[in-house]
């Protein structure tokens, strides 16, 4: 049954080739009407077409550690600031960063403010009026704002001795330079006790690890300063970006210390200017390779300048098609139509090969053109439907990255197969007609038929060291780890990237962060659940796994927390007068009580039990120079209040997962996130839609091979080079230090595809025992080998770019490319040698006249 | 990213006033006074008396009164001043405490406490701009200001009047015909004033780094 569906679609598939070559022979003028009705769509579709640059839009993110990340950023705003990190002396940094700060804060982009904001001091002196204020509302409420730790001290404030001491300081203060904002502040505070309250707010913002005795985002070892800046538009308005980007690099020209920027803005900018340069170059340096190599070989020009139009069409209806599913492509999915440079000249050089041999070997050119395409041209055919399989099974991930990459190669591989075979004939009997060779001569043969020789006579000898080999490189791969930083996928050189990393060096309290979300509509409810998450972190802190951590919950008291602090108060009050008692203290140290009214009434109300709404105390911090502690720990979005705690820790020494258990146990329905988490869901994804995909694909290139072959032989040298190249690919990235990631991880799917094609060439060709056996492979072992070195010419040169992403696609590719191309050209032949002293000799390779009538079994079989 | 401020600070100084009580000491140079005295003129004779001087050193006595305090705060000290830019200012026990301003930052130590209190100021409010002002002889009044001079005898008064609506009402500079400070009065919008008398001024004695020292 299945033989006879194989021989069915077989005969399809001969009679489908004979159909191409008929129609582009006989009607070329139809076949170039025919592709410009499909190009002038496809220029539509693509011109409607965006590219993203944003690397998590490559993956889901409906849910999990993602989503929550993704929403942090919007939510907190942090994903739109810029950073500007100044390096050099410090005596030198400060008025740099002064000046700097009046450049950025100037900066005009289309005539309007290019940035809503610049922070560049952890003391504004503009906000001293906020700031007295809100100290005034603190230090009045007591029961929001202390920790019961602190009450000791507080009564302390309260004795007779305490009181005098803090007025005696409130004087010297008065004494000095101090004027208006010192006076202020004593007037709300006479007793000082924002000293009790302001380490508190420190420690619940404590973010990044800075010299506490300057008034600047400075590091500690003073070399570092860092200016925060909110852009006036978003990130994704990529105009708007362009021009702050050239703005900034105005402003910081000329300067005296060393200024880089990082951020969304500045990072979308650059990275999306490296990655096209990256492309462009790589597209254009492996073209020039790849017709550069095609031309050595045949040393015809026509037939070269026709390869770049068969890949022009191939990428550029893959686009226009791709652009039909999609708003948006990913420029990390676009670049792996770099893969089509490769595979479009390989289909041309299969098929003009076999042109050419046959012309040499005296078939006249409408004979040799219609063995190219219906013989050879159905072993192309079948590579090319293998190749393009894989890819387009990956349609099926709801990972946007395989789902681009599968849809873009996949229908790119098929359009090129199919320019081929309609542009190539046509333009094959226009050179024979106007520029007809002479004399065939012998192609280069790349000391093939040396290979073949040997590898015949040592073929026990390559079998076994092909065996040890790969299994040495099997057992390498089984240490193969996966990157999950998704850092190491960005540009190398990135200014913004090397930004980061210099702001994470001098300034991160520690290398690794978590977040966790507690949500709710009513934020007094959120803030007690919070309040468990924060005494769960205090105990990991205590424990030592974490280094710090931050929260709301550590500046202002929950309702649970403030009643158990009135209870406290009233009974270190015990019934006294601590208002009355401070009167009497002001007058007795020369004070005049009248300005401190409203202090003495705040104080007064200490014993009044009173429990303080949340939501007033958030707008009090809201409204102070505070006001970005209250930004990064509490959101308010779509009517839901989101508590943000932030967690840092050093790595192993932090049970996380342990931590996540508690936490779901004691604050059921919080949310974590933190860069490793993301990684690891990442991983998750890509390796489920991978693992179905590859599945899927498998079973499809199985059963064309089958279709194809209808032997066990066939199959088993088109898998054989491929399996034992995916496996030396992953063998010599772990010996090179590589790591599987999200992005090469599709390589394999590449090397399947392509990989198969290579056994398959040669099994059809040198599959047969006899006299032409060597002659055949050393034919179809150039198509191989050429077709491996314009593959790492138009893929593997992405190796050569600054994207960490794309390196480590180009690095893979080689590897696998290489060696399975290895493994086809050396060990395969081998393999036969071996299949063949155990058999008779096949009968003799039919004529022309029978091979073109029993195309199917000729070329089908080998 | 940390943006929060004012977590080291619980006390804030106007940085104007301090400029502007560094500004009032540059006339201790021996610069004869031109009759009548105009603003400018009073100001042309302090630029002058600045010129030419590399340090200078001066006690003082300080007399605050405040809307806070019931009665007049008294306090002696000394103030000091070093090219390029760097102020110091110390007002002795019993309500000891030192300020250091370079350029347009300031800080300020109380030794009882030990503790600092960093403030960076406005860019405008730092010596700097004061550096530049004085670098070239005066010819037109500083905006945003009002100025008046008078002159009895040897003594000249030079009043100085802010135009904003906060901070420094009016502020008053006694100095001899020769250039020498005697007295800067400093009144505020809210009422209180600050009067410092200087004593024993004596310009380019060759002060250290040790002389701004805060601890």
């Amino acid at each position: 049954m299945m033989q006879r569906l194989f021989a069915l679609l077989n005969s399809a598939v001969t009679l489908h080739l004979a159909w191409i070559w008929r129609i582009s022979v006989r009607f070329p003028r139809m076949v170039l009407l025919g592709t410009l009705l499909l190009l002038f769509p496809a220029l539509w579709s693509v011109s409607t077409t965006r590219f993203e640059f944003d690397i998590f839009r490559l993956f889901p993110a409906e849910k999990g550690a993602l989503r929550l990340f993704l929403d942090s950023l919007e939510w907190t705003g942090s994903g739109q600031e810029a950073f500007f990190v100044l390096e050099g002396e410090k005596k030198e940094l400060v008025p740099a960063a002064t000046e700097f700060a009046g450049k950025l804060s100037a900066l005009k982009v289309d005539g309007r403010p290019a940035f809503k904001k610049v922070t560049w001091r952890t003391v504004d002196p503009a906000e001293a009026q906020s700031f007295a204020a809100f100290v005034g509302y603190a230090v009045t409420r007591p029961e929001l704002f202390l920790t019961p730790g602190d009450l000791a001290a507080l009564k302390e404030r309260f004795t007779p001795q305490g009181m005098d001491e803090a007025l005696g300081r409130a004087t010297t203060e008065l004494a000095g330079q101090g004027g208006m904002m010192s006076r202020e502040l004593i007037a709300r505070d006479p007793l000082g006790l924002r000293e009790l309250i302001l380490p508190r707010l420190r420690q619940g913002s404590r973010t990044l690890d800075l010299d506490s005795s300057s008034p600047y985002f400075l590091s500690r070892d003073g070399r570092v300063l860092v200016i925060i800046a909110e852009p006036a538009r978003p990130v994704q308005e990529m105009a708007f970006a362009r021009k702050l980007v050239a703005a900034i690099n105005q402003a910081r020209s000329g300067s005296p210390v060393h200024i880089s920027c990082a951020g969304a803005h500045l990072s979308a900018v650059i990275d999306e200017a490296s990655m096209k340069g990256n492309i462009v170059s790589c597209i254009v340096s492996s073209l020039i390779v790849v017709l550069g190599i095609f031309y050595f070989t045949y040393r015809r020009l026509l037939p070269t300048l026709l390869i770049p139009v068969i890949i022009f069409c191939g990428a550029f209806l893959a686009l226009g098609t791709a652009g039909l599913f999609l708003s948006s492509i990913h420029i990390i999915s676009f670049a792996f139509t770099a893969l089509i440079i490769g595979l479009g000249t390989d289909y041309s050089i299969h098929i003009y090969d076999r042109f050419y041999c046959e012309r040499a070997a005296g078939a006249d050119a409408r004979e040799a053109l219609r063995l190219a395409i219906t013989h050879t041209g159905h072993g192309v055919f079948t590579a090319a439907v293998t190749t393009a399989v894989p890819f387009l099974a990956l349609t099926i991930s709801h990972v946007r990255a395989l789902f681009e990459l599968g849809l873009l190669v996949g229908v790119g591989v098929l359009f090129s197969l199919y320019a081929t075979y309609f542009f190539l004939p046509p333009l094959l009997i226009f050179i024979e007609r106007r520029f007809p060779l002479a004399v065939y001569r012998p192609l280069p043969t790349f000391g093939l038929g040396r290979l073949w020789d040997g590898c015949t006579r040592f073929r026990r000898g390559i079998t076994v060291g092909t065996i040890l080999l790969v299994l040495l490189l099997l057992a390498a791969a089984t240490r193969l780890g996966f990157e999950g930083d998704l850092k190491k996928l960005q540009p190398r050189e990135s200014e913004a990237m090397l930004t980061q990393e210099k702001i994470e060096r001098h300034l991160n309290l520690s290398p690794k962060s978590l977040m966790v979300a507690v949500e709710g509509t009513d934020l007094d409810e959120v803030l007690n659940r919070g309040a468990k998450a924060d005494l769960l972190a205090e105990r990991y802190r205590r424990r030592g796994e974490l280094v710090a951590w931050s929260s709301l919950g550590q500046i202002i008291n929950g309702p649970q927390r403030q009643r158990e602090m009135t209870t406290q108060l009233a009974t270190l009050l015990g019934g006294s007068d601590p208002s009355g008692k401070l009167h009497l203290a002001l007058e007795r140290n020369g004070f005049d009580p009248l300005p401190f009214a409203p202090a003495l009434a705040g104080i007064a109300a200490f014993a009044d039990s009173r429990i303080n709404g949340a939501e007033e105390a958030v707008k009090r911090l809201s409204a102070s120079p505070l006001k970005g502690v209250v930004e990064r720990h509490l959101v308010k979005h779509d009517g839901v209040w989101r508590l943000l705690s932030h967690l840092a820790y050093r790595g192993e020494e932090f049970h996380r997962d342990r931590f996540l258990g508690e936490l779901a146990v004691e604050v059921p329905g919080a949310r974590v996130t933190g860069i490793d988490l993301v990684g690891e869901q990442l991983a998750l994804s890509v390796r489920q839609s991978f693992g179905w995909s590859f599945l899927l694909g498998g079973i499809l290139v199985m059963l064309l091979l089958m279709s194809h072959f209808g032997s066990g032989g066939g199959i088993l040298a088109s898998l054989f080079p491929v399996f034992a190249g995916g496996i030396a690919m992953l063998g010599l990235m772990v010996l090179t230090g590589m790591k599987i990631n999200f992005m090469n991880s599709m390589v394999v799917v590449t090397i399947l595809g392509m990989g198969s094609d290579y056994g398959l060439h040669i099994f059809h060709r040198a599959g047969s025992i006899g006299p032409k056996q060597r002659e055949n492979f050393i034919q179809a072992g150039r198509s191989v080998f050429l077709s491996a070195l314009t593959t790492v010419a138009g893929f593997g040169s992405l190796a050569f770019t600054d994207y960490g992403a794309m390196s480590s696609i180009g690095w893979a590719t080689n590897y696998g490319v290489i060696a399975t191309a290895l493994f086809s050209l050396a060990s395969l032949p081998a393999l036969l040698a071996l299949r063949g002293s155990s058999r008779k000799p096949d009968k003799p390779e039919p004529n022309r006249k029978v091979l073109s009538r029993t195309s199917e079994n000729q070329i089908g079989r080998g | 990213m940390n943006r929060n401020k004012f977590f080291s600070v619980s006390l804030s100084l106007r940085g104007s006033v301090v400029v502007l009580l560094f500004f009032s000491l540059f006339g201790i140079a021996t610069i004869a006074a031109a009759d009548p005295l105009s603003p400018l003129e009073g100001l042309e004779l302090l630029r002058r008396g600045f010129a030419g001087m590399t340090d200078f050193t001066a006690d003082i006595t300080q007399e605050k009164e405040l809307s806070l305090l019931k009665k007049k705060l008294t306090s002696t000290g000394r103030v000091r001043f070093r090219r390029p830019g760097t102020f110091f200012m110390e007002i002795s026990p019993p309500y000891p405490s030192r300020l250091l301003l370079e350029n347009s930052d300031l800080t300020v130590f109380y030794p009882a406490q030990k503790s600092h209190q960093k403030i960076p100021l406005p860019a405008e409010e730092g010596l700097g701009k004061w550096f530049t002002y004085l670098d070239k002889p005066i010819t037109a009044l500083p905006q945003g200001v009002l100025m008046q001079a008078e002159r009895q005898g040897e003594n000249c008064t030079l009043k100085i009047q802010p135009q904003g609506k906060q901070g420094v009402r009016e502020l008053t500079l006694f100095f001899r015909d020769d250039g020498r400070i005697r007295k800067i009065v400093i009144e505020e919008q809210n009422g209180d004033r600050n009067s410092i008398t200087f004593r024993t001024m004596k310009k380019n004695v060759g002060l250290t780094e040790k002389e701004f020292r805060l601890e």
